[in-house]
């Protein structure tokens, strides 16, 4: 150890100006966190083999992603986690990173390889809680047979972030024959969602305001690889899917109605279940569920005759556990999702405008 | 006896139950004759507690539900906001309040935009927090923003009460509360506005008691049913709405008696009258209507933040605060059930929760944000 | 005017408060308005305060009155 134990705990602004620090929290943290072969090599770039990525796609819930380079498809998505707290019932900033990026791979079909993160860290952050959340990373992205191959560090001054902000861009290969689109959405088709909504917003709600004793209400961050790669690979008939993160499933769905143009969609209310406890904390502040992000869940659109296959398949999983079909896809109310109500009325739910806070009105 | 109320929600949330009270509805509707029958609901939580059962888009065509003022923070006049906002401005200050005020526009402001900005702006959900936030922060002063109807009142009141008990020096109020009863006959009483009968608050009700509509119902002759807010209540409050209108029938009938007594909470009323007394209260867009305010007692106004910094609230400058005229707001008729809100030429297209030209569109119960989030009053659904 | 959940009372503190369950976990809240309250009674909850004790009596006529709608009978008010 050299300049950095003398630096203490805190982050400094040199360890965003690419000298000594910078290279000394890059081996001592991020490196020693993230350990791959990759990253090791201190390269300005990954370089990946798309076939040895193939390989490892197979073993990796069986996935056929093709059986040469040039039959695979490449799936690559991007995200940033702003979260404040960074620490939270059930995860912090970098399992939820990590998450978010595997499962946005996963709901366009595609089985998640290699990540990439970049770090903007406030000056005086803890180096402590830094290797808290690379860790927390590393677990994440071990269990999913995913790798953290590149990254980037800067450091911004006191009070120009949250502690810590992270970007990631996560690659994939899509399995072969999936083609999954809001265009593919029919009248009829049944919507499944993998488990009960709504739990991260909340959590993340009751950590800021203390509403609850924190460890009754728990995010619901979750990689869905296990369940939705075996989905992909067993039933058929799977139109579309996505995860419901901020707006919640009302978001989503709006936003699948609009993509596809032709279709409504209808969700019942009997239907819907929810967690005890974040319903009960829901319910005190007026907070709508239905608009709350969920990290750990999969909104599904697949064909009705499918949807049997897929709710049993899905529930072969714990993290999927509580999945369930909770409405269709209808000819009526075009471009709408409409809830039908227990009174056997309905309602719009109409996409969320505004973030929601808690109310006495 | 042993009352469990999961269950009994279970039990009396029954649609046959509701089948059977819509037929009567539809009933009534045919035989009462008028064109159009209008029924006030004047708690915004009932407007949008009916769309979101989806009662609505079940009743008949005939029965009109227009809302009401009962909005505490859509009738909270343009300048109560701008004082807000001059408090939340000064880094003296911290300002406590329910997150219903949050997004709530100001001249060119809100208290999300200036807490973005920099400014100490503490969303609570008990009034009480702002006394353990003066206690850790002496230096600062902390102002609860004191919106709301009786229900709410007492929780302010016991602020205060408490405040004087721990000797905290650096807790205020800036008052803002109302109440309902007198509202409602000077509702009936507006020339333009023609309301058959009055969906009434479940939970005012709590605290004032049924019998506290009996003068208004009396002098207007306008009936008024008490009401909760599952939909089988909405449903027995409507039908017995139309019962007393078909009827002629003038008075005030408790349709809520598990939660609602006549008399009301009269430990709550107490409390009420101990630190507040009524005073003349500006509703938006209305105007002033005669005692259908609160102010502190005498004795209180030490606590009153209205009072003690009332140049800060007044601020520098003499053109901020803009009334609803200036910004072509029909928020006044909207309340008053003249019109609805899309008909008014703003509503959706400049006036947005986004860009709220006022705060009906961005209240948690203000009705234009009802029918902007629900649609067209759920006309169109197709079940 | 108001959002107003009911919940149950759990135990009994000093000082005009309570404990009231929301889910698997408790609460403390305000209970000066209903002095009475007894552990197993539902409370209707605003903004960390109990404003009414919700009566069982009154609930379960509420609840007769629904069973006689469903089976036919003459709808009546609950009123009296």
């Amino acid at each position: 150890m050299g300049i950095f134990s003398q630096a203490g705990d805190a982050i400094l602004e040199a360890h965003g100006n690419g000298g000594k620090l910078t290279h000394e929290l890059i081996s001592e943290v991020f490196a020693a966190g993230f350990k791959n072969e990759i990253l090791n090599e201190g390269l300005d770039s990954a370089v990946m083999n798309i076939g040895s990525m193939l390989e490892a796609a197979k073993k990796l819930g069986a996935a056929d992603c093709g059986q040469t380079p040039g039959e695979a498809r490449l799936a690559l998505t991007t995200d940033s986690y702003v979260v404040n707290p960074l620490f939270f019932n059930g995860g912090d900033i970098g399992k939820l990173a990590v998450t978010g990026t595997i499962n946005d791979l996963l709901v366009c079909g595609a089985v998640p390889c290699a990540i990439t993160c970049g770090f903007i860290i406030e000056e005086g952050f803890k180096i402590s809680e830094l290797k808290k959340i690379v860790a927390s990373m590393a677990e994440t992205a071990a269990k999913n047979g995913v790798s953290i191959v590149t990254g980037d560090t800067k450091v911004v001054g006191r009070g120009r972030c949250d502690g810590v902000y992270i970007n990631t861009t996560g690659a994939g290969l899509v399995i072969k024959n999936a083609d999954l689109k809001p265009a593919n959405i029919k009248a009829g088709d049944a919507v499944i969602i993998t488990g009960v909504p709504g739990n991260h917003g909340i959590c993340i709600l009751n950590e800021r305001g203390g509403y609850v004793d924190k460890n009754s209400v728990r995010s619901d961050c979750a990689p869905l690889s296990g369940p939705l790669i075996s989905l992909m690979n067993k039933v058929k008939g799977i139109r579309l899917m996505r995860d419901p993160t901020r707006g919640g499933v009302a978001t989503t769905l709006n936003e699948f109605v609009k993509q596809n143009g032709e279709i409504g969609i209808e969700l019942l209310e009997n239907l819907i279940e929810y967690d005890k406890n974040s319903k009960a904390l829901a319910d005190i502040l007026g907070i709508d569920l239905l608009y709350s992000a969920c990290e750990g869940r999969a909104l599904i659109i697949c064909s009705a005759e499918s949807a049997d296959a897929a709710v049993g398949e899905l529930k072969k999983f714990e993290e999927t556990a509580g999945a369930k079909v909770i409405g269709y896809a209808s000819h009526k109310n075009k471009g709408r999702v409409v809830i039908k109500t227990s009174v056997g009325g309905a309602r719009i739910l109409d996409m969320q405008v505004l973030e929601q806070f808690p109310r006495i009105c | 006896m042993s009352f469990n109320l999961e269950e009994y929600s279970k039990k009396i949330n029954k649609s046959a139950a509701a089948g059977k009270l819509l037929e009567s509805i539809f009933k009534y509707g045919d035989k009462i004759d008028k064109d159009c029958i209008n029924l006030m609901e004047v708690c915004g939580t009932h407007t949008h507690e009916i769309f979101k059962s989806g009662v609505k888009a079940l009743l008949p065509k005939k029965i009109k539900l227009r809302s009401g003022p009962g909005c505490p923070v859509c009738v909270t006049p343009d300048s109560y906001i701008e004082g807000a906002l001059n408090l939340a401005r000064d880094k003296n200050f911290i300002i406590t309040t329910f997150g219903d005020m949050l997004k709530v526009p100001g001249a060119n402001s809100s208290l999300k935009a200036e807490q973005s900005a920099g400014a100490d702006v503490r969303v609570v959900y008990s009034p009480e927090e702002s006394l353990e936030i003066a206690s850790a922060n002496p230096d600062k002063n902390v102002v609860f923003l004191s919106v709301g109807f009786e229900t709410t009142v007492p929780a302010s009141a016991f602020l205060i009460k408490s405040a004087e008990a721990l000797k905290l020096n650096n807790v205020y109020i800036y008052e803002a509360n109302k109440t309902v009863p007198e509202a409602i006959l000077a509702i009936a009483r507006h020339p333009a506005v023609k309301i058959d009968g009055f969906i009434l608050p479940g939970h005012v009700s709590v605290i004032i008691g049924a019998d506290a509509y009996k003068a208004a119902a009396g002098e207007s002759g306008i009936p008024g049913a008490v009401c909760g807010f599952e939909y089988i209540d909405i449903l027995l409050g409507i039908n017995s709405l139309l019962e007393m209108i078909y009827n002629k029938d003038r008075g005030i009938r408790n349709e809520y008696p598990r939660v609602v007594s006549a008399a009301g909470n009269l430990t709550a009323q107490r409390v009420i009258s101990e630190i507040f007394e009524p005073c003349d209260a500006e509703w938006r867009g209305i105007g002033v209507i005669a005692a259908t305010g609160l102010k502190l007692r005498e004795k209180y106004r030490k606590f009153s933040a209205g009072e003690k910094f009332a140049s800060v609230i007044a601020g520098s400058d003499p053109r901020q605060g803009r009334s609803c005229s200036e910004s072509g707001c029909r928020c006044g008729e909207i309340l008053l059930s003249i019109i609805e809100p899309p008909e008014c030429p703003m509503f959706a297209s400049v006036c947005n929760p986004v860009n709220p030209v006022g705060p009906c569109m961005v209240s948690s119960e203000g009705v234009c944000a009802a029918y902007y989030k629900y649609g067209a009053a759920g006309a169109e659904i197709e079940l | 005017m108001c959002l107003g959940i009911p919940v149950p009372v759990t135990k009994i503190l000093d000082g005009g408060f309570a404990e009231v369950k929301i889910g698997d976990t408790e609460k403390k809240i305000n209970i000066a308005m209903v002095p009475d309250a007894k552990v197993g009674d539902y409370l209707v909850l605003h903004a960390g305060f109990a404003i009414t004790v919700i009566s069982a009596e009154e609930a379960e006529k509420t609840y007769q009155m629904l069973e006689e709608i469903e089976h036919g009978k003459e709808i009546k008010s609950i009123f009296k």
